[in-house]
């Protein structure tokens, strides 16, 4: 094997750089190896996870998914329109509402 | 008199006499380290010189870590929820009809409407759906009843279907309730058998709903035999949903509010792009302080020793030098920046990970788990090692350079003052 005969090579057990050369190589080879199962994994991860979700959607015509609680205007996107006048929402009525509050009165 | 520790491994010489001769497989091993770190001199100087200040090391691989993995989580949290809620939307409706009345939502006639959709050019099929919120044992949960469309025999293939008085609830319900009763209120209220509980893998799209007979969720809601909560319609090419909504809003002689896929798929892309963003603003001042604390440690590395001093003074080159603390960040800021990567992966990707229902979604008890899209990941992560990689190689190397460029006499005198 060609291997140059650099003074390193043959350096005394107390310099450490033997060692030091064995860690960094298994530190380097650590980091690609974790590289490579990344790529594998995001390459080929099958999208198996999700047939029966998919399934579902179909089967009950859904448009939304349940990322958050029910009752959350992100639960279902679109129900919550701003079109709709909310002054005619029935529940307002059992709140007592005084327009003469919001008049500004000035003092004499 | 100050005393330099000049490296033995620098000067020439033999072995010493007290080595036993190793193993052939074992001196093969060696010999290639040998022929590396002859090859590469640098590289094994530059490790042993990190495990000088070994504390310092690790608290900056460990920050490092920190850093990637917690921006790298946002971001592919982010990126995934909007890939995978466009995946998991594309069997939607192309169109959801409502029917709307100054009061807000109301039924709408299910044939008459289904007919009236269907008469408009681009629609290709157009059903009912009833379903509404209902206040549960656990606080508001969603609950769907089947028509009689074209849909059901797709579901039936892997979801148990309620008779009349039984309901299939999801994982979120099933987990809070031991009973085998369900009690539902909305404009009535309904007591059901729980007959059967959707697959957990169902999570992401079903966690929190009931699936009752259409008769049940009639009684429910309140509504009228004949007629059904929305309309859903299919067109044959998605481009077209846009095109056909003002036909549409004309074909019904009731006022209607119109969701398209696209806008649907869009609200989630955006509402996680919103969340995550609450961690960029936390990662700035962060970034900016690892970069005060590279600075600052290799730095201190340089002119708290004289060493750059006493290599110069045996000879060692500016580029020597510089090369030297280049391969000292990047033996930190590699491993370091690819174990936050595969942190940030795991976190996210892992199959069935619930951590980001609690923490960003507002789930309390049981968060659904998450079965989210790999695609696009690795550009995301490349992206967010570009983002901390350069900075910290900049924070690292600019001491590095300004001592390289210095005086040797200046370090060894500021030692031995």
């Amino acid at each position: 094997m060609n291997c140059r005969n650099f003074d390193t090579s043959k350096s005394l057990p107390a310099d450490r750089l033997g060692i030091s050369s064995m860690v960094g190589i298994l530190v380097m080879v650590f980091s690609i190896l974790a590289l490579l199962l990344l790529f594998l994994d995001s390459g080929f991860k099958s999208a198996s996870d999700q047939v029966e979700s998919l399934e579902l959607v179909r089967a009950l015509g859904l448009n939304s998914l349940s990322l958050v609680p029910s009752g959350r205007p992100l639960r279902n996107p679109g129900t919550n329109d701003l079109s709709i006048d909310l002054r005619f929402d029935p529940k307002l009525g059992q709140i007592p509402l005084d327009g003469s509050d919001l008049v500004l009165k000035v003092s004499d | 008199m100050m005393k330099v520790k000049i490296p033995k491994g620098s000067a020439s010489g033999s072995l010493a006499p007290n080595v036993v001769d190793p193993p052939l497989e074992k001196t093969k091993i060696t010999h290639k380290i040998r022929c590396f770190h002859s090859s590469f001199p640098l590289f094994a100087w530059s490790v042993r010189d990190l495990s000088r200040y070994p504390i310092e090391t690790i608290l900056l691989f460990l920050s490092m870590v920190a850093l990637v993995a917690i921006l790298g989580a946002a971001f592919l949290l982010s990126q995934a929820l909007s890939s995978t809620a466009g995946r998991l939307l594309k069997n939607s409706p192309s169109v959801v009809v409502r029917r709307v009345n100054p009061t807000g939502w109301s039924a709408l006639p299910a044939k008459e409407s289904i007919r009236l959709a269907i008469s408009v050019p681009g629609v290709i099929q157009a059903g009912t759906r009833i379903w509404g919120m209902a206040n549960g044992p656990g606080g508001p949960l969603t609950v769907f009843g089947f028509d009689e469309s074209h849909r059901l025999s797709d579901l039936a293939q892997s979801v148990p279907l309620p008779k009349r008085g039984e309901a299939v609830v999801g994982t979120g319900i099933a987990t809070n309730e031991t009973s085998e009763v369900l009690k539902l209120a909305a404009q009535n209220t309904l007591i059901l058998k729980i007959t059967g509980t959707l697959d957990a893998k169902t999570s992401m799209v079903a966690h929190d709903m009931v699936l009752v007979h259409p008769d049940d969720a009639r009684r429910l809601f309140g509504i009228a035999e004949g007629y059904a909560s929305d309309l859903i319609v299919d067109v044959f090419h998605e481009t077209e949903a846009d095109a056909i909504l003002p036909d549409l809003s004309r074909a019904f002689p009731w006022p209607v509010r119109m969701t398209t896929r696209k806008e649907a798929t869009g609200i989630y892309g955006s509402a996680s792009a919103r969340r995550s963003g609450i961690v960029y603003i936390a990662i700035i001042p962060a970034m900016l302080a690892l970069a005060f604390i590279v600075f600052g440690v290799f730095k201190g590395q340089i002119t708290q020793s004289c060493n750059v001093g006493m290599y110069k003074a045996l000879g060692w080159t500016t580029t020597n030098i510089f090369q030297m603390q280049l391969l000292k960040a990047l033996v930190i800021g590699i491993p370091a920046v690819t174990t936050g990567m595969v942190v940030s992966y795991g976190l996210v990707f892992r199959p069935g990970s619930s951590w980001p229902g609690y923490l960003f979604f507002g789930w309390k008890n049981s968060s659904p788990q998450l079965f989210l899209n790999t695609s696009g990941a690795i550009l995301t992560l490349i992206e967010i090692v570009v983002l901390i990689f350069l900075p910290y190689l900049a924070a690292a190397l600019w001491p590095a350079l300004r001592a390289a460029v210095s005086d040797p006499q200046d370090f060894l005198e500021s030692k031995q003052r």
